[in-house]
């Protein structure tokens, strides 16, 4: 009854050539300082299809954005700055779906750096309760629908740089993430994420990108994974929901030296590897360099409770790791599961002759258990102090120019166009 | 092998037991989620604390430690309290993968077989065949160097129960599960107690912690210890 009243109002206004109703306006580009005080102030007052725009400055604000289709975008990748003082929990929080964050720095904050989550009222900072997620009557969970990050740079931030939890359908590109004691980047209980992480650099985090349960045309490509303890991992876990994770496709990124002591360290966490397909399933990773890691290149392993099946591995070029390429699912299993490896360029494996006992042929092969040890994880250094990356490269084109409303679906790469980088 | 969160260690080594609430449960709320997913890390950014154990073992055994831990470095050092096999001790300490147990009559046991000893014994910790080590291991889970997920642990049903002043302190108290629970401070993020039983359900343990701070434990000197290698045989005979 009240809108209705409301809107009788707002229509005798307009009819008077009167328009106070600013629900009702158009779409339209808001600077920030300017003509709102603070980026929050004026995502309060957005209408889908806004586009802020932030000065250069350094802002101390955390964000929730829950309205959608608006873009958030600083005029100046290094120069746009917001800084959690290691106090405020994360930089932006967004639960509208739609949602652009572009070209900014976000750095020291408790928790993310930016975090998209589909888990509806989470996130706002109201003293309210909150129950698990309802699941739909198909059995799924309610996801946040089409997101974007493009050139942002996080960094020592308490877990996450850029962090999608239950989301779908986004884009994450052009992101340097470093830092973390967790994982610079994370896509996490989506099934089917529709997600493509594209030209992204992870560096010096715990784990460069973490893929929890994060199921469906999941796509990391043309993307550097450096100096991280691991450097990136899909993996199943039974602490998220929407377990096995699987069909992730791994391709034509450069993973190296990820074998690096001097970054936060994660909770009894992984160290020295650059790819673990962590019970994973259907994944499929292929033409990337991978080199210098003290344990391995490329494993495919069980991850308590979950064993990996039916990922392949192809084409990748391998170099001066401890092992080029492990398979090493629990104990309970003895043959290859469906899990091959054909094509690859590499030295050595475990088992050994690694690609005559697991060839992609879609047969079942009988395996011997492997041993396999892994180091105890050195110490590291705390998050707060790790130097904050250099200047990266700013977002291209016009930027007052407001984009077109985020697509259904994200256009996905063309994996054959990919081939294995240069270094 | 990748990564398991504080608070799952902290639950497998204690799980189920009775509960009691007095108001509640019910659901946390964001900010007590996010008081939750500090505290672990609050505990290892204070770099240790004193802290009190009380667990009765499978046995009935009861043990009591009462010492500091050095959660940074790894290392702890407390007052053993205990009957059955390990009234003989008196103190452990431990650094990393090691522990050292100590034994005030082991000198004079050994003495009486014409065998030299130490009152400290070293041996790899081994918390699947140690009850003591079992403990030192839930103590030092009781900190991580990295914050929780806040997502997670309200999606996992982390309750909060009820207030609780009777050590003075005015605390929450969440549980995890059917049992484990930790105390925080009213308000804030300082783990006050954390209270489970150990996996086979009956066996209670309740940590209790105080005065976060640095912590510089002295450890024994080399000289002090003998390796249990080469006094198994005479320390059987004082347990």
């Amino acid at each position: 009854m009240i809108r209705s009243i409301a809107a009788a109002v707002c229509a005798l206004l307009a009819s008077v050539g009167l328009s106070a109703c600013s629900s009702a306006r158009d779409p339209g580009t808001y600077a920030v300082p300017g003509d709102y005080a603070t980026v929050q102030d004026a995502v309060d007052d957005a209408v889908p299809g806004d586009l802020i725009l932030i000065s250069p400055g350094t802002y101390a604000e955390e964000i929730t954005v829950d309205v959608d289709d608006v873009t958030v975008r600083g005029l100046d990748r290094n120069e746009v700055i917001f800084d959690g003082g290691d106090d405020l929990r994360s930089a932006f929080i967004v639960t509208g779906d739609g949602v652009s964050i572009e070209n900014m720095t976000v750095h020291s904050y408790r928790h993310n750096g930016v975090i998209f989550t589909g888990t509806g009222e989470l996130g706002h900072f109201e003293d309210d309760y909150r129950d698990p997620p309802e699941t739909e009557d198909d059995g799924t969970v309610p996801h946040l629908e089409r997101f974007h990050v493009s050139y942002v740079t996080s960094y020592n931030n308490g877990l996450y740089g850029v962090y999608a939890f239950q989301s779908r359908n986004g884009v994450i590109d052009n992101v340097y993430a470093s830092g973390h004691p967790d994982s610079g980047l994370y896509v996490g209980q989506c099934d089917p994420c529709n997600t493509v992480i594209d030209a992204v650099t992870m560096e010096d985090n715990a784990i460069g990108y973490y893929g929890t349960n994060a199921s469906g045309k999941v796509y990391v490509v043309n993307s550097t994974f450096r100096g991280n303890r691991l450097g990136l991992t899909p993996n199943s876990q039974t602490q998220e929901l929407l377990s096995p994770q699987r069909e992730t496709f791994v391709v034509g990124n450069v993973i190296e030296d990820n074998d690096n002591a001097n970054t936060p360290p994660i909770t009894r966490g992984f160290f020295g590897g650059g790819i673990a397909i962590g019970g994973g399933v259907a994944n499929y990773v292929a033409r990337n360099l991978v080199t210098g890691h003290d344990v391995f290149g490329i494993g495919v392993v069980g991850f308590n409770p979950f064993d990996p099946e039916g990922n392949v591995v192809e084409g990748n070029v391998l170099r001066d790791n401890g092992t080029d390429l492990i398979y090493g699912p629990s104990s309970a299993v003895s043959t290859s599961a469906g899990n091959c490896f054909q094509g690859n360029d590499f030295t050595t494996s475990l088992p050994e002759d690694i690609e005559t006992l697991m060839p992609c042929d879609e047969q079942d092969h009988p395996l011997d258990e492997v041993d396999l040890r892994y180091p105890r994880d050195p110490a590291g250094v705390d998050y707060r102090t790790m130097d904050a990356p250099p200047a990266q490269t700013t977002m291209p084109g016009d930027l007052t120019v407001a984009p077109a409303p985020l697509p259904t679906e994200p256009t996905f790469p063309d994996l054959d166009a990919i081939t294995v980088p240069s270094a | 092998m990748i990564r398991i969160g504080a608070l799952a260690v902290v639950a497998a080594l204690t799980l189920v037991a009775c509960s009691s609430a007095e108001e509640g449960p019910r659901p946390v709320t964001n900010d007590e989620a996010d008081r939750i997913a500090d505290t672990f890390f609050e505990n290892f950014d204070a770099g240790g604390a004193g802290f009190v154990v009380r667990a009765v073992m499978p046995d009935g055994q009861s043990i009591t430690l009462d010492g500091d831990v050095d959660f940074v470095g790894g290392a702890g050092r407390a007052l053993v309290q205990a009957d059955g096999d390990l009234a003989a001790a008196d103190e452990v300490a431990w650094l990393g993968d090691s522990v050292l147990v100590h034994y005030p009559g082991l000198p004079d046991a050994a003495a009486t077989f014409s065998r030299d000893a130490q009152p400290w014994v070293g041996r790899p910790a081994d918390p699947a065949t140690y009850d003591l080590d079992s403990l030192v291991a839930v103590v030092m889970a009781l900190a991580a160097p990295q914050r929780e997920n806040s997502l997670l642990i309200q999606q996992n049903g982390v309750q909060w129960l009820r207030t609780d002043d009777s050590s003075g302190v005015e605390a929450d108290v969440f549980q995890y599960g059917d049992a484990t629970r930790v105390w925080l401070e009213a308000d804030g993020i300082m783990m006050m107690r954390f209270e489970g039983n150990n996996s086979d359900g009956d066996r209670p343990v309740v940590v209790e912690l105080a005065d976060q701070g640095p912590r510089d434990i002295d450890l024994p000197a080399t000289p002090e210890v003998t390796s249990i290698q080469d006094i198994s045989d005479i320390l059987v005979t004082i347990e």
